[in-house]
């Protein structure tokens, strides 16, 4: 039996960032993860970021794609930097809980896009 | 919240797989919108189509016992592959 992926994409547009939001970030290492539906807009918000801090990319353990995250979301072994500030951006506390239940952070900051757009 | 469903790539996995009966497996939040991909499949394809109505918490919850319900193809919305 074969087993074929659809990735559903979000069609989405992040409205810009907030000064809230430049105030969490400035001057610290910070990674941001997203679901894979919402990667487009991770790039996007990591690149309006840059110039207020700096940005970790990360690849999690069983993802497809670095800067990923999914439910059961561990270090993969090549991690070399750990970031000052996790980001979420995606729906849900599903995801952002297993990097506190997997003490890769201790503490996550969400950004549901349902409620940014 | 608008996600692209790749209607196009669906139909051309079932093409390419040559699959006769088909498993809708969606995220919930995804699974409203099951009949809008059964109704585009059925318009250009004469195949059994079946709706998972479990759980898809992740890439690595896969109804693989379907296969002794006659499922060929297993199509899985909402993950990319799981890497080991």
């Amino acid at each position: 039996m074969k087993i074929e992926y659809f990735e559903t994409r979000a069609n989405i547009e992040l409205p810009e960032i907030t000064k809230e939001l430049i105030d969490l970030v400035k001057d610290k290492s910070i990674a941001i993860f997203s679901t894979v539906q919402f990667l487009e807009q991770r790039d996007n918000l990591a690149t309006k970021l840059l110039k207020y801090c700096k940005i970790v990319n990360i690849k999690l353990a069983h993802c497809t794609y670095p800067d990923q995250i999914l439910g059961c979301s561990s270090f993969d072994s090549e991690i070399i930097e750990k970031p000052e500030l996790f980001l979420y951006l995606g729906d849900g506390v599903f995801h952002p809980k297993s990097l506190l239940l997997n003490e890769i952070a201790d503490e996550v900051y969400c950004l549901p896009p349902i409620n940014l757009c | 919240m608008n996600y692209d469903l790749e209607i196009f790539k669906v139909i051309s996995k079932i093409k390419e797989n040559n699959a006769k009966n088909v498993l809708l497996q969606l995220p919930d939040g995804l699974k409203p919108r099951a009949k809008e991909i059964v109704d585009a499949i059925s318009n250009e394809l004469d195949v059994n189509i079946f709706i998972w109505s479990g759980t898809n918490f992740g890439a690595c919850d896969i109804p693989l016992h379907s296969e002794n319900a006659g499922i060929d193809l297993i199509l899985h919305f909402g993950h990319s592959l799981y890497k080991k």
